[in-house]
C-alpha cells in the first residue's frame, strides 16, 4: 500500500497497463510468416512512393536474404529520417499526426514491429535518409523486461548529408524462433514467399522496383483480360468522396481471362482486390465478393469449375489509407467498409453476364459431341487476343457474343437434364414404356409428368 | 441459374386487358407515377416494364404520361416474332434475354419507373432483380415488384403450415425470412400458421421491404447526407382476379427530390400505402347497366336514389372505391 502511494497512485487505483509480452504475442498470433515479411516489403514500397511518386521506380530495390538463423532486408527506397524514427516508426500502432505517404499500404503502423517480433529475439534497424542516420539494436526478451516502453539509439548522426546511393533501410533479425528456422530451411519456402510476393506486390514491381530472395529476382507480369470485337470486359471507375476526409476511387474490371498457366486456373480464377497497389484478396471465389453462399443467397450461383474463366480486378486507391477496405493484416477485407460494401454492388452488377455467359458456354460444350468442331461461343473466346488491363476502355458491362441462330424463328431454349437412377428401375421403367433408348426413357417420363401436372 | 425461368411472362396464360382487378391497379398506379412530375418532366422518364404480347401497361403509360423512352424485357424468345408484331408503339425498345441479365445491362442514368411484373411466386432470382435495379435506379425514380402470393394449397393436410414454411424457405433462403410484430407487439418469427390467406403476400412485402432497405444501406455508406436514397413505400396492393396477387413499390429519392415531392403529393390516392397495411383492390361484379346508373347517382360521399333494396351494398361499395379506375369491357372488334 504504502509503495503505491509513494508512485501517485490511491489505494483505490487498478493497474491496467498492457504488458509488453501481450502485445508480441497478441500481434504475432494474427499474421503468418510470409504475409509478416511482405508486410516489411510494404514499407519498402511506400518508400519508393514516397521519393517518386507516380514516376517509375527504376533503380529502387528491396533485397531480401533469408539463411540459417537471419533474416536480412536491405533497401535504397528513402531510409526513416531520425525524426520519423523517434517519434512514429517504432510506436506500436499509427500515432496521430504521424506523416502519412500519399497512396501508401503501410496504415496501421504494425507492421514492422510485428514482423521482428514473428521473426526473431534480436533485431537491428540501420536506416540512412539524404540528412540522418541511425541503429537501433535490441535484445527483445531484455526489453520485454524493461516497462518504458522505448529503445535507444545505438548509433546516431543527424545533420549530415549522405549521397543518394547510400540511403536506405536495413532491417536484420538474429536469434530466430525454432519455427521460423525451420521454415526458412524449408526449399519451398523461398518459392513460396516469392510466389506471394509477385502476387501482393504486383503494383510496385510493375512499376520498376526490383524485388529479390537471395539474389533471385521476383518479376511480375502484367495482367490481360480477353478482348475482341464480339467480346469486352467491363470497366468502371467510381470515386467515394466524404467531407472531409480524402476520396477514395475504385477500378473495377470484370470479363474473361486469358488462358494462362492451368496449374493457377483454378487459384486466379474470381475477384481481386487491390488496395493501394497492394493485393489483399487473390481469386476470390466467397460471399465476400458477391458469389452466392450454396445454401442461401441471389441468383448468383456459387463458384463452380465453369467459372474458372472469370476474372474480377478490383483496385481501391486513396491518399488516406484509412478508407480502405482492409484488415490489419492486409489478408482480407474489412466487410464492414462502407466504400466496400457500395462497391460490391457494383461487383454484383458487373459479374452477372458473366457468369451468364460462362453458364451458356458450359451448354454449348457439354451438347457438343466428341471430335466435332468447338462451338461458336468457343470460337469467339479462341479468337479473342489478351490485352493489357490499363488498355481496356470502360464500358459499364461486360460485352458477350451473340450468336445468332441459323435464319428464320428460333426455338425455345432448351435445357439438357441429366441423372441416375438405379439400372434395374430404369430397365423396368424402359421396358414399361416400349422405349428403345435411355434418352427416350428420360424425354418419356418427363413428358408424362409434364401433362400430368404442369400442362394446363 | 436457370435462364429460362428469368422472367416467365403470363404469355398465353390470361388475356391481361380482361383482369379487372390488375386493370384497376395499372390505372392507379399510373396516376401515382404522375406525380413524379414534380420532380421532373415525365417525358424525360424511361418506363421499363415486362411487355409480353400485350403491351397493356406500355400503352397506358404512354397515353397518360407521355414516356416515349420504353424497355421490355422479354426472354421467350421462340415468341420473337409474335411480341414484335405486338409492340403498339415503334419506339418501344425489346430487350431480349432474362430480366437478371437485360436489368445489368441498360443505361441506368436516367430517371426509370420500372415496374417487375411477374406472375410467379417470390424467389431468389426476382430478390436479386430487385437488387440490381434498386444498386442502379437514380434518385427520382420508382420501382413496383408484382408476384403470385397465393398459399400453397390445403388438401386436407393438417401439416400445411409446415410445408408452405419449408416452400417459403426454398424459394426465399432461410435468412430472408423475416421476423414480425405479434399481436402483443413482441417481434417473433416467421410461422406456417402466418402464411394462409394474405399472409404469404404480407410476408412476401416484408422480405422485398427489408431486401431494398439492405441494397440502400449499402449503396449509401458512403455517400455524403444530402445524396443518400432512401426508399418510400407508396404501393401495397393485394388483389385477386384469380390467385391472390401481391404489388409493391415506391419511391427511390435523395432529400432534395423528397423535399419536391412529400408525403402530402399523394394525399389525395387513397389507395397509397406506406406501411405494412395492404390495400385491397376488389372489383365488384356488376352490370353495364348498373354501372352507368351508379355513376349517375355518385355523390361526393356516396350514392343517391332507391337501388339499395335490389344491389347488394357490397358491391355498390366496392364500386364506390374504384369507380375512377373501373374497366367498361364490351364486346368489341378492335
Amino acid at each position: 500500500m504504502a509503495a503505491k502511494e509513494k508512485e501517485g497512485k490511491s489505494s483505490r487505483t487498478v493497474d491496467a497497463t498492457p504488458t509488453k509480452g501481450l502485445f508480441i504475442r497478441m500481434l504475432t498470433r494474427d499474421i503468418a510468416l510470409i504475409p509478416s515479411i511482405i508486410d516489411l516489403v510494404d514499407n519498402c514500397a511506400d518508400g519508393a512512393r514516397r521519393i517518386r511518386g507516380d514516376r517509375s521506380y527504376k533503380g529502387l530495390w528491396a533485397r531480401i536474404e533469408i539463411s540459417s538463423n537471419q533474416f536480412r532486408l536491405a533497401d535504397n527506397c528513402g531510409g526513416i529520417s531520425v525524426d520519423v524514427a523517434r517519434q512514429y516508426a517504432f510506436r506500436i500502432g499509427r500515432a496521430q499526426g504521424a506523416p502519412s505517404v500519399k497512396h501508401s499500404i503501410g496504415e496501421f503502423g504494425v507492421g514492422m514491429k510485428r514482423a521482428i517480433f514473428k521473426l526473431g529475439n534480436y533485431f537491428r534497424v540501420e536506416s540512412i535518409t539524404n540528412a540522418s542516420r541511425f541503429v537501433i539494436e535490441e535484445d527483445i526478451v531484455e526489453w520485454s523486461k524493461k516497462p518504458e516502453w522505448e529503445y535507444e539509439f545505438s548509433e546516431l548522426e543527424e545533420d549530415k548529408r549522405f549521397n543518394r546511393d547510400e540511403q536506405g533501410t536495413i532491417i536484420t533479425v538474429t536469434d530466430l524462433y525454432d519455427s521460423v528456422d525451420q521454415q526458412f530451411a524449408l526449399d519451398t519456402f523461398l518459392s513460396e514467399l516469392k510466389e506471394e510476393l509477385k502476387v501482393k506486390l504486383r503494383c510496385p514491381i510493375s512499376s520498376g522496383l526490383a524485388i529479390t530472395v537471395n539474389g533471385l529476382p521476383v518479376d511480375a507480369e502484367p495482367l490481360h483480360m480477353l478482348r475482341s470485337k464480339d467480346l469486352a470486359p467491363a470497366y468502371t471507375e467510381l470515386v467515394f468522396q466524404e467531407r472531409g476526409r480524402k476520396s477514395v476511387k475504385a477500378r473495377l474490371y470484370c470479363g474473361l481471362a486469358a488462358s494462362n498457366d492451368p496449374n493457377r486456373v483454378r487459384e486466379e480464377a474470381g475477384w481481386h482486390v487491390i488496395c493501394n497497389g497492394r493485393l489483399i484478396l487473390e481469386g476470390d471465389k466467397t460471399s465476400a465478393t458477391g458469389w452466392g453462399n450454396d445454401a442461401d443467397d441471389l441468383s448468383i450461383p456459387g463458384f463452380h469449375g465453369q467459372f474458372n474463366s472469370l476474372r474480377g480486378y478490383a483496385y481501391f486507391d486513396s491518399d488516406d489509407p484509412g478508407r480502405l477496405p482492409w484488415n490489419t493484416t492486409k489478408t482480407g477485407l474489412n466487410m464492414d467498409s462502407p466504400v466496400y460494401r457500395a462497391v460490391r454492388l457494383h461487383m454484383k452488377r458487373m459479374m452477372r453476364p458473366v457468369v451468364d455467359f460462362l453458364n451458356k458456354l458450359k451448354d454449348e460444350k457439354s451438347e457438343r459431341e466428341a471430335g466435332k468442331q468447338p462451338g461458336p461461343l468457343e470460337a469467339f473466346i479462341s479468337s479473342a487476343k489478351p490485352m493489357d488491363l490499363h488498355k481496356i476502355q470502360k464500358r459499364p458491362t461486360f460485352k458477350a457474343p451473340t450468336v445468332r441462330s441459323k435464319g428464320g424463328e428460333k426455338g425455345p431454349v432448351l435445357q439438357r437434364i441429366q441423372y441416375d437412377k438405379p439400372k434395374n428401375v430404369v430397365l423396368e421403367v424402359k421396358r414399361v414404356l416400349k422405349a428403345s433408348s435411355y434418352k427416350e426413357v428420360g424425354a418419356k417420363t418427363f413428358d408424362y409428368f409434364y401433362n400430368a401436372e404442369v400442362a394446363e | 441459374m436457370n435462364s429460362e425461368e428469368g422472367h416467365r411472362t403470363s404469355l398465353g396464360k390470361f388475356s391481361y386487358a380482361l383482369r379487372p382487378a390488375k386493370n384497376i391497379e395499372r390505372k392507379m398506379l399510373c396516376e401515382a407515377f404522375a406525380c413524379l412530375a414534380s420532380i421532373a418532366p415525365l417525358r424525360k422518364y424511361r418506363y421499363i416494364g415486362f411487355g409480353s404480347i400485350e403491351f397493356v401497361d406500355f400503352a397506358l403509360i404512354h397515353q397518360r404520361l407521355g414516356i416515349k423512352d420504353m424497355v421490355s424485357v422479354e426472354c421467350k424468345e421462340e415468341a420473337k416474332r409474335r411480341v414484335e408484331f405486338n409492340r403498339p408503339y415503334s419506339w418501344i425498345v425489346v430487350k431480349w434475354g432474362t430480366s437478371g441479365v437485360v436489368l445489368t445491362e441498360l443505361d441506368w442514368r436516367k430517371k426509370t419507373i420500372v415496374w417487375l411484373d411477374y406472375d410467379r411466386p417470390l424467389d431468389l432470382e426476382i430478390l436479386e432483380d430487385i437488387r440490381l435495379v434498386v444498386s442502379s435506379l437514380v434518385s427520382g425514380s420508382m420501382i413496383v415488384v408484382t408476384v403470385d402470393a397465393k398459399p400453397q394449397e390445403v388438401e386436407g393436410d393438417p401439416r400445411i403450415g409446415q410445408k408452405r414454411l419449408q416452400a417459403l424457405v426454398q424459394n426465399v433462403g432461410r435468412s430472408r425470412l423475416p421476423t414480425i410484430q405479434s399481436a402483443t407487439g413482441q417481434a417473433r418469427d416467421v410461422k406456417g400458421s402466418d402464411l394462409a390467406g394474405w399472409g404469404l403476400a404480407k410476408t412476401y412485402r416484408q422480405i422485398i421491404h427489408n431486401e431494398v432497405a439492405k441494397t440502400l444501406a449499402d449503396r449509401n455508406g458512403p455517400l455524403n447526407g444530402r445524396w443518400k436514397l432512401s426508399y418510400k413505400q407508396l404501393f401495397n396492393f393485394h388483389y385477386a382476379d384469380g390467385a391472390k396477387m401481391l404489388t409493391v413499390g415506391g419511391s427511390v429519392l435523395h432529400s432534395q427530390h423528397e423535399s419536391k415531392m412529400p408525403a402530402s403529393t399523394f394525399e389525395s390516392l387513397e389507395f397509397v400505402r406506406t406501411g405494412s397495411e395492404p390495400y385491397l383492390i376488389e372489383s365488384p361484379v356488376l352490370t353495364l347497366r348498373e354501372l352507368r346508373y351508379l355513376d349517375n347517382h355518385l355523390t361526393s360521399t356516396g350514392f343517391k336514389g332507391d337501388f339499395h333494396r335490389w344491389l347488394p351494398k357490397a358491391e355498390s361499395q366496392k364500386y364506390r372505391k374504384v369507380y375512377r379506375y373501373y374497366p367498361a369491357f364490351a364486346e368489341i372488334e378492335a
